[in-house]
């Protein structure tokens, strides 16, 4: 047998795909374009738990079982250091596969430029996207970019230059994004500038907030979805909603595949409620009485009616659970879709940033507040209604109408993992968990530590160091 | 020369010595018979012949003579002993005098005929000295040295025995023929062993390196449903496990200790000479004919890339001329399980968790009235609505026979297994056929053919926590709770109760509404052309095939108290292995030196496909698996494709000069498709050197020693540690969702792939093999230490990168031992007791890993810990455990850590080394008592000085999930009044850790079995048909002696070929102990 047969017998023929001869054509850059959403719909991340876990930090829910450490508000236990290890490895995978494109979208050679623009403002949108949950609730972290993603060694940096990477991402973004997503779920222009706006928020930057979220509202692309009872809201949040209105940017999910679907609801549910057909862990619950946020909630509120339902198990008779993202015809997971940044979100952005940049509340600024409000009485968000309208008078200062605007903001995004992040941004956090639950939240709760699987792996990283406050 | 009983089971016709002119000088008094024939031996060259049991009947010899005739000799020799002599040619056998004709009236006698004939071995050689015999008869002669025999005047039926050292006994009917050619297949079960070796064979006494063999009787002794399972303390060196108890469950088995970090660690199983990929679970354990385990490196190197590990080498039982013999095993066994363990009661369960209430601060969960009412009525006993006794079957029948020319051997098998959990089983059928022809003297062919069905239905011992599996529901299930509701349907547990868990299931719904069937269909079967054009050279071309197809079926009810909607899933497998080997041998001998020289080439490849479907949401659990179709929620079907293919070139040298000085030379060249570029090829060399002591004349004479041999060896063998592609750059394939429309996704995986190369072990090796008094004593011990190289690492990367890990040829581990093997015959006679033992001792280090940086075995969660067990580091035992350590509680009761780098917090700083899974060493001792036809085997094995990680115990800590839990904690948990107690205060928020609480002492001392055998005494009732009848009746597992708190020590939960995650038990199916009963007999 000659040597070069030999050579022949031992060469491999994997039946799959190399990286070398991939992402050429557009359809390739767009199978690489769509593994980027995959981590980031993981169950260990905003499939669910990350959700679960936001929302036990809420001043609306207490966590149950393992998740009760964490409505103590004194850091976290091993188990959930853990949880959060593992929502970093998928944000950071995410933004691996958001690099690998940013680094093959221009070596593309059976796409067109501009099509090469818009496939990377997606993944520059996506990685901004990543850095932004990772820099919330981190600060500062490794920054890993096209340039040095196969370097072992990078060093933590600061929270500011997360952010100048996100805003510079997201600025790319807005400008080569389409006008419309490539499909539904994909980021539009418009997606872009709702994102950036929240960035500036948190940066402080309340004119360019504001800028952008006006831009958006000025675009006429989104309104909100009527509603007249309390099961319309099934058109916002229901299972077989496939788009509306009202969608920005959603991370989809598919009941009818195993495996697409979303997970989150099970944390939610108790077991054959009737909800939730594959049971419930009912892991956040709260009390319709001896919680103040809903006993002092407006029962005439639609919203009220529509997330809470009476639950008992031990725990008292006022105890209720969440059925916001309710899919009573789920088989392993659920169809509804993660919300996470809607017109709602945007309009209320939108109020908060021509208050702060205007150094008190603007009419129109109230009006958009307004339109969220109404709908959630039923009435046509478009249409005053001094019935149930905040008239700006009762709310002149800048401090009273941001507390409106947080309170509104925590019965429109209730249940949907943005309540605490939105109190750590107003830097209200302590004030009103103390408020409501009685308790001192402990200055390392706000941040999480950064995963052991980092530092022990990174000699960038020194945990004595760089490691968060408290761990 | 000494032969043993296997030789001389007959009389012999006497043929008169006289006329021989050697003249013999003697002068002894009250002289040992084996003194006085040595002394004869030397003067004459003549060589006695005679059974063990002379030498317990002979008498002392007192004999003067000077210069007297042999026959002389032997007269006096014999003058007083109730044994006569004989001599055939340069033999002297001695035998028994002849008894008085018995009384019994003589039949007709038919006419005598003459009968000659040709005896020859397995090659075609002619065998001079072989004895053939007229059985029930006087007349026997021996064959010349062109293999010829003529006996006269015999009956035209009779039946001849032909025997020879080292060969099987054949018997033949004449039925009238005059003329008859027979071949004598080797007797590997007789003293003086042949080994079967890699791509050869040896006499054990040839033998350089360490190869252990199992016996045959020790393979069948009691059912197992894996015949590596009853290598368990047969053999030095050979570690077996069993991950769990479950019926076809998968074991573990190191030999010489783990090598390898990331590679298997699993033997190479070699059968009849095909490298077997994976467990050989498709052989019946009947159809063993030997088991030889190669240890060493310069036995192992010939296996090269593949053999690390060491090789276990498995030839099946094949056909020989002669009469068709008919061999029958049948035993049935009852198992049960090895115990029950202690749970509360009812009672117990209310007022433990209204305890927890009381120190939680919230109401009592049950009334006084009803923990009054749970004391009055039974409790819910889990463990036996789960698990049952059960029966097991084996049934095996083997025909085989043979002529001059053709060989055969059929065989066909039936293993039935129940588990001892209900509606679990395995069950295995095989047929199986040999056949060898003889086309003429040049060339030979040979076949064998093994069909396999495996069929199973599983429990799964799923290893999750707190109830959700069926295991840990079946530990952790209140008492309290009936299993049905009154209307008859199940009991929802995990809405049970306020405080319980939340995921725990009734565990009958995971065995009465899931099946998880496996069945599996193989072919294992090879061919060869042997090729001898001259006397001394033989060339072997073969080919195998090993198929398997398999297919499991997976389906859970539609079931409310789990809200299953009926979900089924199915997968398939295909798997193809070819092998061609191409091998030549020549073999001379000149003068004192004999030389063996071995080369080949050989290409074998490895094909599996996958497919498998999915879909869930039924309308009917009648459609189980039958239609993924009507699913309402059809899974996506996924397919894969692997390949691996493996080039070789292989050559030994075998020199021995006058039997005393032996020496083997290795080596192979592997090329492995699965590494980079470059790096595909390396080459295994070995060399061994032998010395036999007892061959010099200075050893030669003495009393004590009968037998001595030194041995050392050195070799390299490799580890192909890697998956195929894993070198490549590889996308996988996935799916999103836009819309409601699945889209692909293509990305890496989170293994950056690296360049790789083999893992290499350099092994020394330096042995004895030693023989006392006439060898009723034997002994084997060697010494070895190992070093494994080029180490794959998994190396973690910062999960920032995005990928979590990559792998590197950086590690290094060294095991060295020490094994004594030692068999005695310490009876012969009328009660003959044979006893054996064998200890191995393995220690086992880390040595160096990349970075220096640890590495954790896998993160177990329990519920309320979630933490890794092993540690992989440097300097230290291979997958040491590693955590806190508790120094006591804290005066409310919750558990103390030792802070061990004082800086004021229990971190994970704080972990140090609290036990070892690696045994300081393992044992087997057997003993078989024989009386009559009675036979009293007893077999027991054990560990001693590793530790278990208890993992069951972790709800011990988890308190707030309603979980039940043991008497012993109940009884002795911590209360202000019991502040020294073994588990801490009763508490929901009670905080655990990975801690030396879990670990256990997991040594055992298992009388593994006992049987007693009768033997019919058949051959007295000349039945004719009938061989040898035996009933038996015997005990597995009968008797553990342990420290271990759980079902049983010897259990690996994570254990597998390539698991660094060991000595850990967590839920597993439990193991059993049974009773069989039996019947072997031949016909």
């Amino acid at each position: 047998m000659g040597v070069a047969s030999c050579k022949k017998t031992l060469e491999e023929h994997p039946e799959s795909i190399a990286a070398e001869n991939f992402y050429k054509k557009p359809a390739e850059v767009e199978a690489g374009l769509n593994a980027i959403y995959t981590p980031l719909r993981d169950g260990g991340g905003l499939g669910a738990l990350y959700q679960t876990q936001l929302e036990c930090y809420a001043d609306y829910f207490y966590g149950r079982g393992s998740h009760a450490v964490l409505n103590a508000y004194q850091g976290l236990d091993n188990t959930n250091i853990s949880r959060v290890s593992g929502m970093w490895n998928l944000f950071y995978l995410s933004i691996r596969n958001a690099n690998i494109m940013v680094q093959k979208i221009p070596l593309a050679s059976s796409v067109a430029d501009a099509d090469k623009a818009r496939y990377l403002a997606e993944a520059k949108f996506l990685r901004a996207l990543n850095y932004f949950y990772l820099v919330r609730n981190w600060a500062g972290v490794p920054l890993r970019t096209e340039t040095n993603m196969d370097s072992i060694n990078v060093k933590r940096s600061a929270a500011a230059d997360v952010y100048a990477l996100i805003v510079s991402d997201l600025q790319f973004a807005e400008s080569n994004l389409p006008d419309a997503g490539r499909l539904v779920g994909a980021p539009s222009k418009w997606a872009a500038k709702t994102v950036l706006s929240e960035v500036y928020l948190w940066l402080g930057r309340n004119g360019d907030a504001d800028a952008e979220a006006k831009a958006v509202v000025g675009s006429g692309k989104f309104s909100l979805v009527k509603v007249g009872a309390v099961s319309d809201l099934d058109k916002l949040y229901g299972p077989d909603v496939v788009s509306s209105t009202e969608e920005i940017f959603y991370l989809k999910f598919s009941r009818t595949t195993p495996g697409q679907g979303w997970q989150y609801p099970i944390y939610a549910f108790y077991p054959n409620s009737g909800y939730y057909p594959p049971g419930g862990y009912y892991t956040f619950y709260s009390d319709s009485v001896k919680n103040k946020v809903l006993l002092n909630w407006d029962r005439r509120d639609l919203r009220y009616t529509y997330n809470w339902y009476s639950q008992t198990f031990g725990l008292g008779a006022t105890t209720v659970l969440n059925r916001k993202f309710v899919d009573r015809q789920a088989v392993t997971a659920a169809g509804n879709d993660y919300p996470m940044y809607r017109y709602a979100d945007l309009l209320l952005f939108y109020a908060e940033a021509e208050c702060r940049a205007n150094n008190g509340p603007t009419a129109d600024g109230m009006e958009k507040l307004n339109m969220v409000h109404r709908r959630a009485y039923g009435k046509d968000p478009g249409v005053a209604d001094p019935t149930v309208d905040f008239a700006l008078a009762d709310y002149s200062s800048s401090d009273a109408f941001l507390d409106l605007v947080q309170r509104e903001r925590g019965y429109e995004d209730c249940s949907e993992g943005k309540r605490w992040l939105d109190l750590k941004r107003m830097g209200i956090v302590k004030q009103v968990i103390q408020n409501i639950k009685g308790i001192t939240v402990a200055d390392k709760h706000l941040l999480w530590p950064i995963p052991t699987t980092e530092y022990n792996y990174n000699k960038a990283i020194d945990p004595a160091k760089d490691q968060n406050p408290g761990y | 020369m000494k032969l043993t009983a296997a030789l001389l089971v007959c009389t012999i016709l006497q043929v008169n010595a006289r006329g021989f002119a050697q003249k013999v000088s003697l002068s002894e008094r009250n002289a040992s018979p084996e003194k006085v024939f040595n002394l004869i031996e030397k003067q004459t060259g003549y060589k006695f012949v005679y059974t063990e049991t002379f030498l317990q009947k002979a008498n002392p010899i007192t004999v003067h003579l000077q210069n007297a005739p042999l026959d002389q000799v032997l007269t006096v020799c014999f003058s007083n002993q109730v044994y006569t002599w004989s001599v055939l040619n340069k033999w002297i056998v001695v035998k028994e005098k002849p008894q008085p004709p018995p009384v019994a009236t003589p039949e007709p006698p038919l006419p005598p005929v003459d009968v000659k004939g040709v005896i020859r071995d397995e090659k075609g050689n002619a065998i001079q000295g072989a004895t053939v015999m007229v059985k029930g008869g006087s007349q026997s002669t021996a064959t010349t040295l062109d293999g010829s025999f003529v006996l006269k005047g015999i009956s035209k039926d009779a039946v001849l025995v032909i025997s020879f050292t080292g060969y099987r006994t054949e018997e033949v009917s004449l039925h009238g023929r005059s003329e008859i050619s027979l071949s004598l297949s080797i007797n590997p079960r007789s003293l003086n062993e042949i080994v079967v070796i890699g791509y050869g064979m040896v006499r054990k006494r040839d033998l350089t390196g360490s190869v252990s063999q199992v016996k045959p009787a020790e393979v069948t002794s009691y059912p197992t449903n894996n015949i590596v399972n009853a290598l368990q303390g047969r053999a030095t060196g050979v570690v077996v496990q069993q991950n769990n108890g479950a019926p076809g469950g998968s074991i573990s088995v190191r030999i010489r200790g783990t090598n390898s970090i990331l590679g298997g660690n699993e033997p190479l199983y070699v059968i009849d000479g095909f490298p077997y990929s994976g467990n050989p679970v498709f052989l019946q354990n009947g159809d063993i004919e030997s088991i030889e385990i190669l240890k060493d490196a310069s036995s192992i190197a010939i296996y090269g890339s593949r053999g690390a590990n060491g090789v276990i080498i498995i030839t099946t039982r094949s056909g020989r001329s002669g009469k068709t013999l008919v061999d029958l095993e049948t035993g049935y066994s009852v198992q049960s399980p090895m115990k029950y363990i202690k749970l509360m009661s009812g009672q117990q369960y209310a007022q433990f968790y209204n305890e927890q209430a009381t120190n939680d601060g919230v109401a009592p969960y049950f009334t006084q009235q009803q923990i009054d009412s749970f004391s009055k009525g039974p409790s819910t006993d889990w463990q036996r609505l789960v698990m049952h006794s059960a029966p097991m079957l084996t049934i095996h029948l083997t025909v085989s026979g043979g002529n001059d020319k053709t060989r055969f051997s059929l065989s066909a098998g039936v293993f039935r297994q129940d588990g001892i959990i209900r509606n679990s089983d395995y069950n295995r059928y095989t047929l199986r056929g040999t056949l060898s022809h003889d086309i003429s003297k040049v060339f030979n062919v040979s076949y064998n053919m093994y069909l396999t069905r495996l069929d199973s239905r599983h429990q799964n011992s799923g290893s999750s926590n707190r109830g959700a599996d069926l295991i840990s529901g079946m530990l952790m299930a209140p008492p309290t709770l009936t299993p049905y509701l009154p209307d008859g349907s199940l009991r929802r547990l995990n809405t049970a109760y306020s405080f319980i868990s939340n995921v725990i299931v009734n565990p009958l719904v995971n065995l009465y509404r899931v099946s998880d069937n496996g069945r599996s269909d193989q072919v294992f079967s090879n061919a060869a052309l042997t090729i001898r054009p001259i006397k001394d050279l033989s060339i072997r071309i073969s080919g195998g095939i090993q198929n398997e197809n398999s297919r499991s079926d997976y389906y859970a009810n539609i079931e409310p108290t789990t809200n299953s909607p009926g979900s089924a899933s199915i997968g398939t497998a295909q798997t193809t292995s070819l092998l061609n080997e191409n091998v030549v041998t020549y073999s001379k001998s000149f003068g004192d030196h004999r030389l063996s020289v071995t080369g080949g080439f050989t290409y074998q490849d490895y094909v599996t496909t996958t497919l498998n479907g999915s879909g869930t949401g039924f309308l009917s659990d009648v459609i189980q698996t039958g239609g993924l179709s009507s699913a309402a929620t059809p899974g996506i079907p996924g397919s894969s494709y692997q390949k691996w293919a493996l080039l070789s070139w292989l050559g030994r040298i075998n020199y021995s000069y006058a039997d005393k000085y032996l020496a083997t030379v290795s080596y192979r060249r592997d090329g492995s498709s699965r590494y980079s570029q470059g790096d595909k090829w390396s080459n295994f060399p070995s060399a061994a050197l032998a010395w036999h002591m007892s061959s010099e004349p200075w050893l030669k004479s003495s009393n004590v020693v009968s037998d001595l041999k030194m041995r050392v060896s050195y070799g390299a063998t490799g580890s192909t540690a890697v998956n195929p592609y894993q070198t490549l750059n590889q996308l996988s394939s996935g799916y999103t969702i836009f819309g409601d429309a699945l889209n692909t996704t293509y990305a890496p995986s989170t293994v950056l792939p690296g360049r790789l190369k083999w893992e290499t072990t350099d092994e020394w090796d330096a042995g004895v093999d030693a023989g006392f008094l006439n060898n009723r004593l034997r002994l084997t011990a060697d010494v070895y230490v190992k070093k494994t190289k080029n180490l794959l690492n998994r190396v973690t990367l910062p999960s920032s990168m995005g990928y979590l890990t990559t792998y590197q040829n950086v590690g290094e581990v060294q095991n060295k031992g020490l094994e004594i093997g030692v068999e005695s015959d310490i009876f012969k006679g009328p009660v003959k007791w044979t006893v054996a033992g064998n200890i191995s001792f393995n220690r086992n280090k880390v040595v160096k890993l990349y970075q220096h940086q640890d590495i954790y075995g896998g993160t177990i969660y329990t519920g309320s810990l979630s933490d890794f067990v092993n540690l992989l580091r440097e300097g230290q035992p291979f997958g040491v455990f590693y955590g806190y350590k508790e120094i006591g509680y804290t005066s409310k009761g919750d558990i103390q850590y030792e802070d061990r780098n004082k800086d004021g917090k229990i971190t994970a700083d704080d972990k140090t080394y609290i036990g070892n899974p690696n045994p300081r060493f393992t044992y087997g001792l057997s003993s078989v008592l024989g009386y009559k036809g009675f036979e009293l085997t007893v077999f027991i094995q054990g560990t001693q000085g590793n530790d278990t990680y208890d993992l069951n115990m972790a709800s011990s800590l988890d308190l707030g999930m309603g979980l039940n839990l043991t008497q012993d904690q109940f009884n002795h948990h911590w209360t202000p009044a019991n502040t020294n107690a073994k588990y801490p205060r009763v508490s929901r928020s009670l905080s655990g850790n990975i801690s030396n609480r879990f670990v256990e002492d997991g040594s055992y001392l298992r009388c593994r079995n006992i049987q007693l055998a009768y033997n019919l005494p058949v051959s007295s009732w000349r039945l004719g048909w009938c061989r040898s009848l035996q009933l038996y009746a015997s005990g597995q597992n009968l008797i553990t002696l342990t420290k271990y708190s759980w079902y049983d020590p010897d259990i690996n939960t994570y254990g597998g070929s390539s698991s660094y995650m060991q000595g850990i038990d967590y839920y597993t199916y439990p193991t059993y102990k049974s009773m069989t009963f039996g019947i072997r007999c031949g016909f």
